[in-house]
């Protein structure tokens, strides 16, 4: 066991809080209370991931070819509790330089590189990921939306639900069916939101400014060059996606931050002596320390190159315990804060906290997994999920 | 940072086992439930275990991995201050190693099988050798064994102060956090395996969703806990983060002892089943140092300065 940065991450990261001091706005926290699917923080993404480009912080874990350098597991996991901690002002685009622009890069053709990477690279695109159904959430497999073949297209038919950012994305990371049933006939496509056939409606909702989406998908033609790897074998791909999107986990730097943030309101206003609030302060703390722990546990495994195991759903299960005891101590010490712009990061801290339980693979997958794959409690019949199935670790 | 056993460490779990699997043989269930196995202590002290953290190669850390290791165990002995506490502190003092944090008449786990005592209060820390005639043991409702000095001013009087008493605080606390997260794992190592064995309405207990969720939550508690501990015994480990090590893991005590007694059902209520034997080494552990309240404040209170006096 050794606990310790090494000098190189601690180097790292002092130039990542060097990069954020210098180039996050004042403005930066009254931007981030819309929320990360909105409008403005979506626009700031591509200033901001434009200069994270520029500085070489954007996808240094990528090859240098591809505008990356070669950085190590740690360090992009540093980069993530970085940007966490002060809101992750990357908005949208964590998406592509965590999971979608590796695997375009371990699956695409040159053409689908050649276009899509050197955008992505440069901070400037924003995906959606068409993934969950009416019919497909946490049972991924059981999606239904169609690919038939035409000629040298794929007519696309079907329906998408919980779409995050697709009011403004650029593209879609989109899952489809050209055949088969469960995971035998799955295929990705890399489409272009502005495709005729593609309507999209925001779902008013109480996790911020537009983040839920349905994406309805109308006799949209797209070419078969948009297809990611080889037809009806997509979920190998998924797999992998979704494994390097356990990377993406460090929610609970926000949390900590909005805890400080609150615990500062609060000894202003003379509000500190309370034991009470002590007390839950640093239980909370402590919940989200809990949570890095175990998150850390699974870095160090991927840095080694150990395959994913079910270690990523215990530290799912304790970064939405941590979520939940910081988003409940702000209900109970400051619900006045809420109604007005004192903390900027409350309330999108308090939207994702309600969403963290029920995006990426409920908890309640991630208990199940915990149980028969970590503790070996026998399954139930019926029970399909395992660790390769619903290891879905995005925000 | 490398967050897995290293081969070193590997090494001293296999010895720890051997000594473990022996104990397992002898473990006699029922009558009183404070219990303590002088074989198993007396071996684990020839292996030389208990000694590792006095080695430049390992830390608290490994201490506090050997402390969760023997504390799975149904078989119960002295190993979190001998293992985390005395190496450092007072390699001096004869074990088994009782520790004192408040009243020194108050009843304290370990003390009728103890040969010295570690003393910690505001006036720093001590330690003194004792015999049984210093010792009068009390009714035990926890599964230690628990007695109270019969002259505590006489056995203070022989007290030897200890060159680091802030040092001796902190390990104390680390030791108490890695023997929480070792009772509770080895109860949830057993209780998993009874549902996994028995069968109701035709079906193992441990395929019904409601027993899965739980115990998989107590799982991901205990976990975060114990790695929370070995960071807390590393090299450059800070106050705040042996803090976050005892508050997390006596917060932990009271959904996972509940939820223990709940999967093993009337049989956990006997003393013929150990359940026990981990159940009620937590139930006195949790109350260490002020109990989770106070470890929690003292956490949040050194994170973000104490209140301003009034």
């Amino acid at each position: 066991m050794n606990f310790e940065w090494s000098a190189r991450d601690q180097a790292f990261r002092d130039e990542i809080r060097s990069f954020l001091e210098r180039e996050l706005p004042p403005d930066w926290e009254q931007i981030a209370r819309h929320g990360p699917g909105s409008r403005q923080q979506t626009e700031f993404s591509r200033i901001f991931c434009a200069r994270l480009a520029e500085a070489g912080l954007l996808v240094p874990h990528w090859p240098k070819e591809h505008g990356g350098r070669g950085s190590s597991v740690w360090e992009h996991f540093i980069l993530g509790e970085e940007m966490w901690a002060v809101g992750e002002p990357r908005g949208p685009q964590y998406m592509n330089v965590n999971w979608i622009g590796p695997t375009i890069l371990r699956f695409g053709t040159d053409e689908q590189k050649a276009r899509y990477i050197p955008e992505i690279a440069a901070g400037n695109a924003v995906w959606c990921q068409g993934f969950s159904e009416p019919s497909a959430g946490s049972d991924l497999a059981s999606l239904r939306s169609r690919a038939d073949r035409d000629g040298d297209h794929f007519v696309i038919n079907g329906s998408k639900v919980w779409t995050s950012y697709a009011g403004l994305a650029q593209h879609c990371f989109l899952l489809a069916r050209t055949g088969g049933s469960r995971k035998e006939g799955i295929c990705i496509f890399l489409i272009p939101m502005q495709t005729p056939g593609i309507t999209v409606r925001p779902i008013p909702a109480l996790v911020g400014n537009g983040d839920l989406h349905e994406v309805f998908f109308q006799d949209a033609r797209v070419p078969v060059s948009s297809m990611l790897g080889e037809e009806g074998k997509a979920w190998s791909l998924i797999t992998y996606a979704l494994a390097n999107e356990r990377i993406g986990l460090p929610r609970y730097q926000l949390s900590i931050r909005v805890l400080g943030e609150m615990v500062q309101h609060l000894k202003a206003n003379g509000v500190w002596s309370d034991d009470i609030v002590r007390f839950r302060a640093g239980q909370a703390l402590a919940a989200c320390e809990a949570a890095r722990a175990l998150v850390y546990r699974v870095v160090d495994q991927r840095s080694r190159g150990l395959p994913p195991n079910a270690e990523s759903s215990l530290a799912r299960v304790a970064i939405v315990e941590a979520d939940h005891a910081v988003a409940n101590f702000a209900l109970d010490f400051l619900p006045e804060a809420f109604s007005n712009d004192v903390l900027p990061l409350l309330k999108p801290h308090h939207e994702r906290a309600i969403a963290a339980g029920i995006a990426s693979g409920a908890t309640e997958i991630q208990l199940g997994i915990v149980a028969t794959d970590y503790m070996n409690l026998p399954r139930s019949q019926g029970a399909c999920f395992s660790i390769s199935a619903t290891i879905r670790m995005h925000c | 940072m490398f967050l897995d056993i290293s081969d070193d460490q590997d090494a001293l779990l296999t010895t720890v086992s051997s000594v473990l699997a022996r104990a397992r043989h002898r473990l006699v269930l029922g009558g009183s439930k404070a219990s303590f196995d002088l074989e198993l202590d007396a071996d684990l002290e020839k292996s030389g275990v208990l000694d590792a953290a006095s080695y430049p190669e390992y830390s608290a850390s490994t201490a506090a991995l050997i402390v969760h290791e023997v504390c799975r165990s149904a078989s119960i002995t002295e190993v979190a201050a001998s293992a985390v506490i005395r190496p450092m502190i007072c390699p001096d003092a004869p074990r088994p190693l009782a520790v004192l944090t408040g009243d020194p008449a108050q009843a304290v786990r370990f003390l009728p099988v103890a040969r010295s005592v570690l003393v910690l209060s505001h006036a720093g820390a001590s330690w003194f050798a004792i015999s049984a005639d210093d010792v009068e043991p009390v009714d035990a409702y926890f599964a230690y064994p628990i007695g109270r000095l019969r002259d505590p001013e006489r056995c203070l009087a022989r007290a030897r102060p200890v060159a680091a008493p802030e040092l001796a605080r902190r390990l104390t606390q680390l030791a108490v956090a890695a023997e929480i997260t070792g009772v509770l794992q080895g109860g949830l190592d057993s209780v998993a395996a009874h549902v996994t064995d028995r069968r109701q309405f035709g079906r193992p207990l441990g395929t019904f969703q409601t027993v899965q969720h739980r115990l998989a939550a107590c799982s991901s508690r205990i976990a975060a806990a114990k790695w929370l501990a070995f960071k807390a015994g590393g090299a450059n480990a800070t106050h705040a983060d042996v803090a976050t090590a005892l508050a997390s893991a006596q917060t932990i005590v009271d959904p996972v002892v509940y939820d223990l007694h709940q999967f093993l059902g009337a049989m956990g209520l006997t003393l013929e089943h150990p359940l026990y034997r981990w159940t009620y080494r937590a139930k006195l552990l949790k109350s260490e140092f002020g109990g989770a309240s106070r470890s929690n404040r003292e956490l949040a209170e050194l994170t973000w300065g104490e209140p301003a006096q009034a």
